[in-house]
């Protein structure tokens, strides 16, 4: 039997149960904390409006949904951040945040990919998703994915070097 | 390790891991009522948009007088908005018709695109580049926005003329008590200024068409501190008249 409508009561809960992984995985998509905390915030308001049809154990994988599709709404029209060269700074000084230079530079360097490219690395390596699936959020093509996600890896494949990688778990270590 | 394996493995790092919030039910809720208002009517966002748009000018006669005005002056409402008239159907003049004449506002053209918001375009003839004068009419054009329905008309393309029929219709009063805020960061041509958002680039240049783009006066506005709101209040000179077309 498939359990639904979790109701508005256990909003809550799921919320506070859920909610470090989603603005983990915001973080991720946006690299960005602020903008994370913007995005969850308002995948997790629209999922709300129609919590009564969300099935309890697909609530996770809904908001993550509605939150790529937010994502990619978003930056479809103001992508001209990214073209323009503007890169979110707010966290470069934040030493808890600065677990890694590998990581830091990865974030950065995620930053800089187009929105579509981002998100499919995001949905395959942080996710785990096949790329039929991700090609069904998206609304797209398999293959679009396939070339999106062969450009993504190719911008970041300097970033990917095995010494940077080494470099960077001595320096944390 | 393959370079995938360790995108993975970077990914998944701690450093993305983020401070749950520790009132997150009720900012969430808060939330959603903010956007239950916010679509509460598909009407009022298209009155709220043309109402800030009729905003713009009366900050724009109080801020400093350079051309292209960048960077971010903060302006509130007008205090004292005007009257409005019952709500009623708005009749669109059709081409040609008296007082409108064809050279000056020709019926608008489909988008070759759907790529933005913009249902119709301007037409492309008798389009003229931006010039020296284009400032000082943009202000003017912005500052008769929302007087009435037929002055409206006067200093618009007939692309823009359905949006603001139905505004007009709806009764558009609300509007300024809404409005509130907004600060404008760009004016200035669409062609080439860093300051218009490439977005809204794209869509011109790609559903309307070069002549347009090339033709098209932009100011750049939105919420103080908020600039992923900004919205575009876009322009076209025809036969030495600037013509308001649309609110992206």
């Amino acid at each position: 039997m498939v359990e639904t409508g979790p109701g508005k009561d256990s909003f809550g809960e799921f919320v506070a149960g859920a909610l470090p992984g989603l603005l983990r995985f915001g973080h991720v998509l946006t690299g960005d904390p602020r903008e994370a905390e913007d995005l969850v915030q308002e995948a997790l308001a629209r999922s709300l409006r129609r919590w009564h049809s969300v099935r309890s154990s697909d609530a996770v994988p809904y908001v993550r949904r509605a939150m790529v599709n937010t994502h990619i709404t978003r930056w479809r029209r103001w992508e001209a951040r990214v073209r323009l060269g503007h890169l979110p700074d707010r966290s470069i000084d934040d030493p808890e945040l600065r677990r890694s230079e590998d990581w830091d530079r990865l974030r950065r360097a995620l930053v800089r990919l187009p929105v579509r490219q981002r998100t499919v690395l995001v949905l395959r390596y942080y996710e785990d998703l096949p790329d039929t699936r991700i090609a069904q959020l998206m609304g797209c093509s398999p293959g679009t994915v396939r070339s999106q996600a062969a450009r993504g890896l190719a911008a970041l494949r300097p970033l990917l070097e095995p010494e940077t990688v080494d470099r960077g778990a001595t320096s944390d270590s | 390790m393959t370079a995938e394996e360790r995108l993975r493995r970077l990914m998944r790092d701690s450093g993305w891991s983020l401070p749950a919030w520790p009132d997150a039910d009720a900012r969430v809720q808060r939330a959603a009522r903010r956007q239950r208002l916010a679509s509460a009517s598909i009407v009022a966002a298209v009155l709220l948009v043309v109402g800030t748009a009729a905003l713009v000018p009366l900050a724009l006669l109080d801020t400093a007088s350079a051309p292209v005005a960048t960077g971010h002056k903060h302006m509130t409402a007008h205090p004292s908005p005007p009257q409005s008239p019952p709500p009623r159907p708005q009749v669109i003049p059709p081409v040609g018709s008296a007082g409108f004449p064809a050279r000056i506002y020709p019926a608008a053209v489909k988008p070759r695109l759907a790529v933005s918001a913009l249902s119709l375009c301007p037409d492309a003839a008798g389009l003229e580049a931006p010039g020296s004068a284009t400032p000082a009419a943009a202000k003017i054009v912005l500052h008769q926005l929302g007087r009435g329905f037929k002055s409206d008309l006067r200093v618009s393309d007939r692309s823009a003329w359905p949006l603001l029929a139905s505004s007009w219709q709806s009764g558009r009063t609300r509007l300024f008590a809404r409005a509130g805020r907004a600060s404008v960061r760009y004016s200035g041509p669409l062609r080439s200024s860093p300051g218009v958002p490439a977005a809204v680039k794209h869509a011109i240049v790609a559903g309307c068409g070069r002549r347009v783009a090339l033709s098209t006066w932009v100011i750049v506005y939105g919420p103080a501190g908020k600039p992923a709101l900004d919205a575009a209040i876009l322009f076209v000179t025809r036969r030495g008249h600037m013509l308001f077309y649309s609110a992206d």
